[in-house]
């Protein structure tokens, strides 16, 4: 569809071709990445919103039950789409996989762009519920019906949910067009010797993550479709019998439970979606700056194929004590453990990778090493949660908050930040300031385990999720409103301190350490381009030949402690 | 739409699958849509399954339309037969039958919505009401797609862009009219069955 | 300094980590039921799992401390491993079968209520529980969520004669100690999730069907039910009390309570209204009152 534009090379003119409506998947990595960023900001002060009320009862009094809901609701809404899967694919699976595999540009750059754009349509729209009447969703960010539709139940129920479904609709269309994107450029643009097998992990990952979403999106599509059907216009699909309000309602036989198998169908290998590609990225950061091959590179590979694969056949291990019937919930408790095992493969392998190397512990590095540390805690609670009975006790409870947030979510942001810090001198030719980064590692990485250690604690003594106030629980201790507290403190002083990353992501831009050819001494292909940035078409007249796979460090007789990916053939072996 | 120069961009290297892009991105659309459909269809079999299940009768213009879906789909063949062939006025005009077919495809389902309409059967009458109507509709929604690929398809054609050698639209736009003809037979079936 | 700091890091995250968990300091609440096996599970999985974290970050730290970089360390190249990586993917796999292996049975033991257990049909509603006993008969009338009503507020079918000796219970629900409670759930407006922290046990409540959980109390007490999965803006305020006393407490207590055939005026003429009307105004409030109610409710159960 692209390809006239994409066959002449020319820069384009003027500053809306160029910055704005822009075909380089370069500028529309930057463009998701600014947007996502950005979104995510405001998921974050959500969040404080959250722990403002928890750690300090009663003190903030515009923060109220109804408000509340809405804050929990955007929050993991925005954070778990809008910010972590538009970023890690849109942001870095644009920028990588050109570089990475040695092509020009996206296979269908009209397509690329339009992406972008119904990305930003999107959260235009998500943005816009809060201003609708009754204000944004607080249904929870899992929208169960009949509650998440019913009005009188909780906020934002009518037009609130609606605008959030349209939203969610149109993401999915972007993450589609997205999708076959990358998908296609992976399949058809790598470049002469560059095998699927010499393809760094961040490429594999977000290759994975692709086929993912084209696949999962479609049931959160059709669940969305429906939802809205049974909000706007009447219809029962999720919707049976109910008795609200003093009165039955016009709603009958509809099955919630059906909404919440579609649901988490799109639900969990969305988990995926966003952990692939930080465990790709991580993976290759770990490599380059450990000057040692990744450990194990196929079993990195055919472990992501697996966990990809099984991912589908696990989504309702969520449902445990869901209503569904209660026999499948062996099946997906086997699957579910089973799922560990290529989970666990592949952090093993992360941490041979680091033993007998030559660490460089720089930003990027220390963040890669915090995400395989946050997800070694975060995977092997999910074994608590995933093996059924174990779960009963502490489903819905902090507990799964804690687990779902070190695993997919600060592991994510952990791997994005390492990412960030790791290409920023691609993008712009400069390094990002290592002292502020370092700070912001530090903050960022001690403060997650200082929120989500605790939380667990407060799991397990019981107190539920979604609760706006704990008082008069009589099962917890005293002691929890004090461990609340420090979550709290630590949640603002955690938020705070990405302020550091912001100024340094923007005052980099001019005043950063210029960066040279290749800053990490990377073997990857994505530093080998003819100019540092590199410009429109990425290579020069030439693609570059692949003589070997990307982590060719510390080769014993070679001159130095990495050869590039496209070094010739003789100079080492391959 | 242009396969060869995706081909030839690579300063004459050999690609690594022998499949042009556009229908590598085809495919991966049509497998991401089966995912939708199939996910539609399963979630009616389970309601199907409940006790308190009504089936409705499938308005007759339905049949009318199937006929109307299947006609198109043999003529987006014939198209692609005739532009093989080299005869690229033949084809052209099947484009522009596949065109009118595809269209009276989607009035005739309108005309069957009005069917159920005047039976009193409205959108939240029941489930199964629901069922026919979400279904049809999101169907017809992705063969409107299907009609303005076809403009597309047509417009290029009448200003000679294909040829017996280059025809990559011509196909995958009746890939996508096929693969719409499969999808809405299955529904068809489906919501015929009591 | 770096690799200093971040290995004192990891140690401190796998050992202080490791020795908060043993301490207890925060713990699940006292057990309460017969579900001990449950315990048992999350012990072993914390035993585990525990170990797994403790010795990553240990390696971790480790491997920080010794190999970060310094003039002269050159890294080996090696990178595959095929015994070591089996032989890890088996223990993985061992792992695997001895956290799901019994924790499978007693899920099969979970999913089968004794056959001697009291049956407690629990209702749940925006924002309270409310409890029905099948009374003399041991049998719970058949219910319809079509018949919900502000008269028939547990919509049973009075056409049941099953139905009429059922009892409706909404103050805090007496058990009996030492007798199975089979629980079964149904919710009257959208889902709510039955909860009882010292029991272990937690079960979603979903309109339109009927689920189910089961527990035996082994301990006199009170205990606190909380709803655990989001079903509106007083959410949180959704709780009720779980009262187990002697069997002959208990049965003092059942034989005062409000029958079905009393409440919806089937066999005798005089009803007592003041509690009817109570909870019917409780259901079509607004947001505001309803919390209130809510408040008031639990504040009422309490005295009762």
């Amino acid at each position: 569809m692209g390809h006239d534009e994409h066959h002449d090379h020319h820069e384009p003119q003027g500053i809306w071709a160029k910055y704005i409506f822009s075909q380089d998947h370069k500028v529309i990595a930057v463009q998701y990445t600014i947007v996502a960023l950005a979104v995510g900001g405001f998921g974050m002060v959500l969040s404080w919103m959250i722990r403002l009320q928890l750690g300090f009862p009663g003190e903030f009094d515009f923060i109220r039950a109804d408000n509340y809901l809405q804050f929990v609701t955007q929050h993991g809404m925005i954070m778990v789409v809008y910010l972590l899967t538009a970023l890690l694919l849109g942001g870095f699976g644009n920028y990588c996989i050109p570089l990475m595999i040695g092509a020009r540009d996206m296979a269908f750059p009209v397509l690329n762009m339009l992406s972008f754009w119904t990305y930003f349509v999107s959260v235009i729209l998500m943005i816009a519920a809060f201003f609708v009447p009754g204000g944004a969703s607080g249904g929870g960010w899992t929208l169960n019906p009949p509650q998440s539709i019913l009005p009188g139940a909780s906020p934002g129920a009518e037009a609130g949910i609606q605008m959030l479904i349209a939203s969610l609709a149109v993401f999915v269309i972007a993450g589609t067009m997205g999708g076959l994107n990358y998908v296609t450029t992976v399949l058809q643009l790598r470049t002469k010797g560059m095998t699927l097998m010499r393809m760094p992990l961040t490429v594999w990952s977000i290759f994975i993550a692709s086929i993912l979403a084209l696949l999962a999106f479609p049931a959160l599509f059709v669940g969305g479709v429906m939802l809205f059907f049974d909000s706007a216009l009447g219809t029962s699909f999720f919707i049976p019998t109910v008795f609200q309000g003093g009165k039955l309602l016009a709603y009958e036989g509809g099955n919630p439970i059906l909404y919440q198998h579609l649901f988490w169908y799109f639900g969990h290998p969305e988990v995926y979606i966003v952990i692939l590609p930080a465990m790709g990225v991580a993976s290759d950061i770990i490599s380059t700056n450990a000057r040692k091959p990744i450990f194990g590179y196929s079993a990195m590979v055919w472990s992501m194929i697996a966990i990809a694969v099984i991912s589908f056949i696990v989504w309702a291990h969520h449902m445990f004590i869901s209503g569904m019937n209660p026999f499948f919930g062996y099946w997906f408790a086997i699957a579910t453990l089973i799922i560990a095992v290529p989970s666990a493969v592949k952090t093993f392998n992360w941490v041979f990778t680091l033993w007998e190397g030559n660490l460089q512990l720089n930003t990027p590095m220390l963040f890669a090493i915090g995400f395989v540390s946050t997800f070694i805690i975060g995977g092997l609670t999910g074994l608590f949660l995933g093996n059924v009975i174990a779960d009963v006790p502490l489903h819905d409870t902090y507990f799964v908050i804690a687990h779902f947030h070190l695993v997919m979510g600060i592991s994510a942001i952990l791997g994005i930040f390492a990412g960030i810090y790791y290409w920023y001198p691609k993008v712009t030719g400069r390094l990002m300031n290592e002292k502020m980064g370092k700070t912001h590692f530090w903050a960022t990485f001690v403060g997650a385990y200082l929120i989500f250690f605790p939380m667990f604690m407060v799991g397990v003594q019981g107190l539920p999720r979604r609760y706006f106030s704990f008082s008069g629980i009589t099962s917890a201790p005293e002691s929890v409103g004090g461990l609340n507290t420090f979550i709290s403190v630590w949640a603002l002083i955690v938020g705070v301190a990405q302020i550091i990353f912001l100024v340094n992501l923007v005052i980099s831009w001019k005043t950063g350490k210029e960066a040279g050819h290749n800053p990490w001494r990377s073997a990857g292909l994505e530093w080998q381009t003819p100019d540092i940035v590199p410009g429109h078409g990425n290579w020069g007249a030439e693609t570059p030949v692949v003589t070997r796979w990307p982590y060719e460090y510390s080769t014993p007789g070679a001159a130095e402690d990495f050869i590039a990916q496209d070094a010739p053939a003789e100079s080492g072996a391959g | 739409m242009n396969a060869t120069v995706a081909m030839n961009d690579r300063n004459g290297q050999t690609q690594p699958f022998p499949i042009p892009a556009p229908k590598i991105g085809v495919w991966l659309l049509l497998a991401a849509m089966t995912l939708l459909f199939s996910l539609l269809l399963s979630a009616y079999v389970v309601r199907m399954g409940q006790v308190d299940w009504i089936s409705i009768n499938v308005p007759t213009a339905f049949f009318g339309s199937t006929g109307l879906l299947v006609a198109g789909s043999l003529t987006a063949w014939l198209a692609l037969r005739a532009i093989r062939a080299g005869d690229a006025r033949r084809s052209t005009s099947w484009l522009a039958v596949t065109l009118g077919l595809t269209v009276l495809f989607l009035v005739a389902q309108v005309f069957g919505w009005q069917q159920l309409l005047a039976d009193g059967v409205l959108l939240s009458t029941n489930p199964s009401a629901s069922f026919i109507y979400l279904m049809s509709g999101l169907h017809g929604a992705h063969v409107i797609g299907g009609i303005v690929a076809l403009q597309v398809v047509l417009r290029r054609g009448r200003s000679g862009q294909y040829s017996s050698q280059d025809h990559l639209g011509i196909e995958l736009t009746g890939l996508y009219l096929h693969f719409m003809l499969g999808v809405w037979v299955l529904m068809f079936i489906l919501l015929s069955l009591t | 300094m770096v690799a200093t700091t971040l290995a004192l890091i990891m140690f401190g995250i796998g050992i202080g980590g490791a020795a908060l968990v043993i301490s207890k300091v925060w713990w699940f609440p006292e057990l309460a039921s017969n579900w001990s096996s449950i315990d048992d599970t999350l012990v072993i999985t914390t035993i585990v799992t525990g170990i797994v974290f403790v010795v990553l970050h240990l390696i971790m730290g480790v491997s920080i401390m010794k190999f970060s970089t310094r003039d002269g360390l050159v890294a080996k190249n090696w990178h595959e491993n095929h015994k070591l990586e089996k032989t890890l993917i088996i223990i993985v796999s061992i792992g695997c079968v001895i956290l799901l292996g019994p924790a499978l049975g007693i899920y099969a033991n979970y999913l089968d209520a004794p056959e001697d257990a009291m049956e407690v049909d629990v209702l749940g509603w925006q924002w309270a529980w409310g409890y029905r006993l099948p009374g003399e008969d041991g049998v719970l009338g058949r219910t319809n969520p079509k018949l919900f009503s502000n008269s028939n507020f547990f919509g049973v079918d009075p056409d049941d004669p099953a139905s009429h000796d059922d009892q409706l219970v909404f103050g805090p629900l007496f058990l009996p100690k030492d007798r199975p409670a089979k629980f079964s759930m149904r919710a009257k407006d959208v889902i709510h999730s039955f909860y009882i922290p010292e029991f272990r046990i937690k079960m979603d409540a979903v309109p339109g069907i009927i689920t189910e959980s089961w527990a035996t109390p082994i301990k006199t007490g009170n205990f606190q039910v909380l709803c655990t999965e989001l079903c509106g803006v007083s959410h949180y305020l959704m709780r009720s009390t779980v009262m187990v006393v002697e069997q002959d407490a208990w049965d003092g207590w059942a034989q005062n309570q409000m029958t079905v055939a009393k409440m919806m005026n089937l066999s005798e003429p005089e009803p007592e209204p003041t509690e009817k009307d109570e909870t019917a105004d409780e259901s079509d409030g607004e947001v505001a009152e309803a919390t209130e109610s809510a408040d008031v409710e639990s504040t009422d159960s309490e005295q009762e």
